[in-house]
C-alpha cells in the first residue's frame, strides 16, 4: 500500500525555527497563530485528530517520526508514506512573501533533516511561497535534488486558480524534475486566499468542510484544464487531495458539455477535457463519501470518468475524517484494490518514488 | 435516390439570410459563407438538440494554442443558435464530438439558380 497523504504535525514552533536564521526567529515567535501562518476561521467543533493516537508531551499526535512510522506505515501495511504539511500548507497564503519564503525553506529542511532519515519509507512534499513566483521556483530547484521529495504541495485556497499563468513557472519547475503537483483542499478564506465559494463566507465548520474544501479543488481542476496547462507541460501530473470524489463525474460532464458550446473562448482545448484529465490528474480517495447504500452507483459513475486508474489511496492520518486502509480496501470493488492501494500511485510518482524492489 | 432541386435565386442567398426548402420531409438551408462567398447546403436541424441550425451564424473557425493565442483558420463553421455547437460547413462534422454530424448536400449554381442534390 502507498499512502499519499500523511499529515505530520509541528509539535512546537522551535522544531521549525531551528532552520530559520537567527535574525528572523523572533518575528515568527511573536506571531499570534503558529509561525505566522494564516489561521482557520472555522474551528472543528470537536477535534482535528483521531483520539486513539499516541500524543507527545504537548498533546500532539503525528509529531514524532518513529510514532508516525509505526502508526501510519507499520500498522497500515504501507510500503511508502508521502508526508504532507498540515498548518504549513498555508505558507503560500501568508501576507508577507519574504517570511513565507523563509518558513517554506525551514519546513522543507525539517522534512529533509528530521523526517526522511528516520524511516526509508518516508517521502515528502515541498511547500512553497507561491506569493512570489521566482522564490517558489527557486525553492523547487533547491529541494528537487533530494530524491525523497516526490511532489510540490499547494493549498486549495488560493489567490487565483492554478491554471493562471502566474503559477506556470512553478508547475513547469515541478514537471521538469519529475515532481508531481499535489493540490490539497483547505485554507480557503485564509490569508490571501479567497472565500470558499461564490456565495460568501460559510457560517459553520461543516459548511466549509462540505463545500469549501470541494469547490476549491473543482476550481483548480477546471482551471488547469481550461488554460491548456497540460498541453504546455505534457509531463505535468497533478494529484487532487481531499476534495471529495462523488461530484467528479458530474463536474467533468458539465465541463465537457460547456466546452462543446464555448470552445472558441479556449480554442487550444482540442479534446474533451475529461480525456485530458484521465492522462494527467489523479484523485485521492479520502474522504470517500458515504452513499447511503448506493456504493454500486458511485463505482459506476467513477468508472465512467476513468476509475479505478485515476484513484490513489490516502489516509489523511492523523485527522478525524481519515480513511483507514483496510476499511477503504474492503469497501471498493475487489478488482480496483491493487491499483487504488498501490499501483496507481506507483505509476503516478514514477521513478521519483524510488520504490523498494520488494513489497 | 437523390435528385437536384431548385432552391432559390443565387442573388437571394446573401450572407445572413438563408434560403430554406423542404425536400422529402426534411428542411434544408442554403447559406452563403461571407468569407469565401461560397454557397453551402446543410440540414436545418442541429443533431444535438434539434434547433433550427440555419438560424445560427456562419463563422470562420478560431483555433489556438495555450497561453492565450487565438488564430483564425481556413475553415467555415455554422454555429448553432441554441448552445453554440459548431459544425463544419463543408463536411457537417462537429469538430468537438464526432458522435454528432449534420447532413450537408452538394450545391451547384446554374443560370442564376441554386440547385441542391438531396
Amino acid at each position: 500500500m502507498i499512502d499519499c497523504d500523511i499529515h505530520v504535525q509541528i509539535s512546537h514552533p522551535e522544531e521549525i525555527l531551528k532552520y530559520v536564521d537567527e535574525a528572523e526567529r523572533d518575528w515568527f515567535r511573536k506571531q499570534s497563530f503558529v509561525l505566522g501562518l494564516p489561521g482557520y476561521p472555522w474551528m472543528n467543533p470537536s477535534t482535528w485528530f483521531r483520539l486513539d493516537l499516541a500524543v507527545d508531551e504537548n498533546g500532539m499526535p503525528a509529531s514524532n517520526p518513529q510514532v508516525v512510522a509505526a502508526e501510519a506505515l507499520d500498522n497500515q501495511g504501507a510500503v511508502i508514506g508521502v508526508l504532507t504539511a498540515d498548518d504549513a500548507l498555508s505558507v503560500g497564503l501568508m501576507e508577507n512573501p519574504y517570511r513565507a519564503a523563509t518558513l517554506a525553506r525551514a519546513h522543507n529542511d525539517w522534512f529533509q533533516h528530521d523526517w526522511f532519515p528516520v524511516d526509508e519509507r518516508f517521502r515528502g512534499s515541498i511547500i512553497l511561497p507561491t506569493q512570489d513566483t521566482a522564490a517558489a521556483v527557486a525553492e523547487v530547484e533547491r529541494c528537487a535534488v533530494n530524491p525523497k521529495f516526490v511532489q510540490i504541495l499547494l493549498p486549495g485556497g488560493s489567490e487565483r486558480p492554478y491554471g493562471d499563468p502566474r503559477y506556470l513557472p512553478i508547475l513547469e519547475a515541478a514537471a521538469a524534475h519529475g515532481l508531481a503537483v499535489a493540490i490539497h483542499s483547505g485554507m480557503e478564506g485564509m490569508g490571501l486566499a479567497h472565500q470558499p465559494s461564490g456565495a460568501g463566507t460559510p457560517t459553520f465548520y461543516i459548511e466549509w468542510h462540505t463545500i469549501g474544501s470541494a469547490c476549491s479543488i473543482q476550481a483548480h481542476l477546471i482551471s488547469l484544464l481550461t488554460h491548456g496547462t497540460f498541453r504546455r507541460l505534457p509531463d505535468l501530473k497533478v494529484l487532487m487531495i481531499e476534495g471529495g470524489l462523488a461530484w467528479l463525474p458530474g463536474m467533468l460532464w458539465r465541463h465537457d458539455t460547456n466546452w462543446r458550446g464555448l470552445r472558441d473562448d479556449t480554442p487550444w482545448i482540442d479534446e474533451l477535457p475529461s480525456e485530458t484529465m484521465k492522462r494527467h490528474i489523479r484523485f485521492a480517495t479520502q474522504p470517500l463519501e458515504h452513499t447511503n447504500g448506493n456504493d454500486e452507483l458511485l463505482w459506476q459513475m467513477l468508472a465512467a470518468v476513468g476509475a479505478p486508474d485515476i484513484l490513489c489511496y490516502t489516509s489523511d492520518y492523523p485527522h478525524w475524517d481519515g480513511d483507514e486502509s483496510k476499511w477503504l480496501e474492503n469497501r471498493i470493488p475487489e478488482s480496483w484494490r491493487q491499483g487504488v492501494m498501490h499501483d496507481n500511485a506507483a505509476a503516478f510518482y514514477g521513478n521519483r518514488l524510488n520504490l523498494p524492489v520488494t513489497r | 435516390m437523390s435528385e437536384w432541386h431548385d432552391i432559390a435565386a443565387e442573388a437571394d442567398v446573401v450572407a445572413g439570410t438563408p434560403a430554406i426548402a423542404r425536400i422529402a420531409g426534411r428542411e434544408i438551408g442554403v447559406m452563403r459563407d461571407p468569407r469565401t462567398n461560397k454557397i453551402f447546403a446543410i440540414r436545418n436541424r442541429c443533431p444535438h438538440s434539434g434547433a433550427k441550425l440555419c438560424l445560427g451564424t456562419v463563422e470562420q473557425r478560431i483555433e489556438g494554442t495555450p497561453g492565450g493565442h487565438y488564430e483564425l483558420v481556413d475553415r467555415t463553421v455554422i454555429v448553432c443558435p441554441w448552445h453554440g455547437w459548431e459544425y463544419d460547413a463543408s463536411t457537417g462534422e462537429c469538430p468537438e464530438d464526432n458522435n454528432y454530424r449534420v447532413a450537408v448536400y452538394p450545391v451547384r449554381v446554374e443560370a442564376g439558380r441554386v440547385l441542391v442534390q438531396a
